[in-house]
């Protein structure tokens, strides 16, 4: 299915490079779909709408963030897209996988095999070193240690932090621990690593390198994002900016 | 597995002097449950042993009917045959032939009914705690004739004084009247008052004079081979039973539980008295796993959001925490476990309670305890602390794993 122009960009394809690996560009293959979704709070008896019948599709190998100013349903949306909320009405879709009639141990099976996550205030889990968190989510997979370990090495190089592969987050500085959750996030080879405001606690430099280092990812790996932000810096690095009013894309 | 460990590890790790505080809390009990089991083993092995090497032997032999005589001398008329099967007995490290006989001690114009107990004397005939009891003059000795020790509340009765002599006459339509004129060389001062004014211990053959026959007996007391405490209960009454059949039913053997029902009656009571008084350190210290797992996963919050929101499963996040309750309580339990037993190990080589001295010779206990403890018993007080602390932190793990991500995500505790 062919979904040229749909909300403005061409479809990517993957390709072969001369060594004979993957090249990836964005394909039609749909990682997200989401169809009238809504989110509503209620508080007090009062109900408060965060999302209203979003439709919304991202492609394999897109880089792609949320706009709008806080309190416009960015987060609330990216969570609902990770199956961490339960839509008020509405469906979500990962891939081929609708996430409605899932239990809450299916939807966390599914964030295991398919879904990245990089969060604002980086929470890496405080006792493990930066190679161990890169780890942690290839461990809860059950991915074999040696493979791990060398997936997650490999990882931290990329993202130019393996000299800190042994130090616990309290010794890293915020890019670092960013860096360190980013690979966490991609380590595990998700569908879709969605982040939630990943450089609003970093200074220019570390925005700048962080987003430097994704884009390579995005490119290099195929690794689809999804970005919640109102950071001008990343918002200027993405291919795809879908703004959020009041819940509503507009 | 060894991620779960480390990860575990590190997090009890995090909070050292809580971690630390929460180990002794589980060791404690175990320590202490070992040590009470200990203790426990050593007053009902002081008892038994009263009871048995001094008095009630591990098995007694009576005439069948013994029980039904109300009246007169329930005497085994020839002991011969008894003790020669007894002697053949391979079960059986030493035994006594006793004589007890009502009479009436005489002296001046005073008398008393006492109760007359014809031994044979030296410690390897007597099995009788009589001798212990001696407070002045001496006890009896081998080859001892017309000699007697008597209680010392009978002594001031009759005003008597040891190194004088005094009447005792035995009568009974069964086996005639009987005189004897010994002379007192000691006197008894037995915990019970009752027995201190109707005591008197005489030779055997003295006694035996009494009733007019030197193969007269009122009981043989049997003491078996290998028998340490009253948990040893099931061997006795095999070999009871065994006597039994090969003596047949002119005889009763009995137990030393049914001969001293007192003794048994005070078993039921120690033991679970301390188990008791154990299992409120054991409740206090699954209460304190508790609330350290649940202060811990309360800190953790937002680490468990996040954790929940990478996909692990709610049993994983619930394993993670029983690993940490398996850690602690693991660890506390085995030390506990090992300075408990090192504690009895100690105690196993003679323990005397200061102070009470006289209050343990008085009741005829030895005033010197030998801790002990089972294997079974051990592993019972750390395999229930064990368990203890791992059913406590079924809660705190049970809240962990029930979280939802996002709002842990946010938890601002």
């Amino acid at each position: 299915m062919k979904t040229v122009g749909a909300y403005g960009h061409a479809p990517l394809q993957r390709k072969n490079n001369v060594n004979g690996e993957n090249r990836y560009k964005m394909t039609n293959e749909l990682v997200v779909r989401t169809e009238r979704l809504s989110k509503s709070y209620v508080a007090d008896g009062i109900e408060t709408p965060a999302v209203r019948g979003v439709n919304l599709k991202i492609r394999a190998g897109e880089f792609a963030a949320l706009a709008g100013p806080s309190g416009s349903g960015k987060s609330t949306l990216l969570h609902l897209i990770g199956g961490l909320l339960r839509p008020t009405s509405g469906q979500v879709w990962i891939e081929q996988q609708a996430l409605g009639g899932l239990t809450p141990d299916q939807l966390a099976r599914l964030r295991l095999r398919r879904i990245g996550f990089v969060f604002q205030a980086y929470n890496l889990i405080p006792v493990l070193t930066a190679l161990e968190n890169t780890e942690f989510v290839m461990e809860l997979q059950g991915v074999p240690e040696g493979q791990r370990r060398d997936r997650a090495l490999e990882l931290l190089s990329i993202l130019e932090i393996a000299e800190y592969a042994d130090r616990f987050p309290n010794k890293l500085s915020g890019g670092e621990q960013q860096r360190v959750a980013v690979a966490r996030a991609v380590a595990a080879r998700p569908a879709l690593v969605l982040a939630d405001e990943p450089t609003a606690n970093l200074d220019s430099e570390s925005g700048q390198k962080l987003m430097d280092l994704l884009r390579r990812l995005n490119h290099e790996r195929g690794v689809t994002f999804l970005f919640a932000s109102h950071d001008p810096r990343l918002l200027n690095q993405v291919e795809r900016v879908i703004e959020l009013h009041d819940g509503v894309i507009g | 597995m060894r991620f779960s460990l480390r990860l575990a590890w590190r997090n009890l790790s995090r909070n050292r002097r809580r971690s630390v505080l929460t180990l002794l809390a589980v060791l404690l009990p175990v320590l202490i449950l070992d040590l009470m089991w200990g203790f426990s083993n050593a007053v009902q092995r002081n008892l038994f042993e009263s009871t048995t090497q001094l008095e009630t032997g591990h098995l007694q032999v009576h005439r069948a009917d013994y029980r039904q005589l109300q009246t007169g001398l329930p005497l085994i008329q020839n002991v011969t045959p008894v003790l020669q099967i007894i002697a053949q007995d391979p079960a059986i490290e030493r035994f006594a032939v006793r004589l007890d006989l009502p009479a009436l001690a005489a002296h001046g114009d005073r008398s008393r009914g006492v109760l007359l107990r014809g031994v044979r004397p030296g410690k390897a005939g007597q099995l009788s705690a009589l001798d212990k009891w001696v407070r002045t003059g001496r006890p009896l000795k081998a080859g001892d004739r017309k000699v007697a020790l008597a209680g010392s509340n009978l002594l001031k009765a009759l005003h008597l004084k040891v190194g004088q002599s005094v009447i005792l006459l035995s009568a009974s339509l069964r086996t005639g009247t009987g005189v004897l004129i010994p002379k007192v060389v000691g006197s008894l001062a037995p915990p019970s008052p009752q027995l201190s004014r109707s005591i008197i211990e005489l030779p055997l053959a003295d006694a035996r004079s009494l009733v007019h026959n030197p193969q007269a007996a009122s009981s043989v007391v049997v003491l078996l081979k290998d028998i340490s405490g009253p948990w040893d209960q099931s061997r006795i009454e095999r070999e009871a039973r065994s006597l039994q059949a090969k003596l047949g039913p002119d005889y009763l053997v009995e137990t030393w539980a049914e001969l001293a029902p007192a003794t048994v009656g005070l078993f039921k009571i120690i033991q679970p008295l301390y188990l008791a008084f154990s299992l409120i350190f054991f409740l206090l210290g699954g209460l304190v796993v508790l609330n350290t797992l649940y202060l811990s996963v309360l800190e953790r919050t937002r680490e468990l959001g996040v954790v929940l929101a990478l996909g692990s499963s709610r049993r994983r996040v619930l394993g993670w925490i029983e690993v940490e309750a398996v850690l602690l309580a693991g660890l506390g339990a085995l030390l506990g476990s090992a300075l408990g037993l090192a504690l009895v190990g100690w105690g196993s080589l003679g323990f005397r309670l200061p102070g009470f001295y006289a209050e343990f010779v008085s009741i005829g206990l030895n005033n010197i305890f030998y801790l002990s403890i089972s294997p079974a018993e051990a592993a019972l007080s750390a395999g229930l602390m064990f368990v203890l602390a791992l059913t406590a932190a079924a809660y705190p793990g049970w809240r962990a794993a029930r979280l939802e991500p996002v709002e842990a995500m946010h938890f601002a505790g």
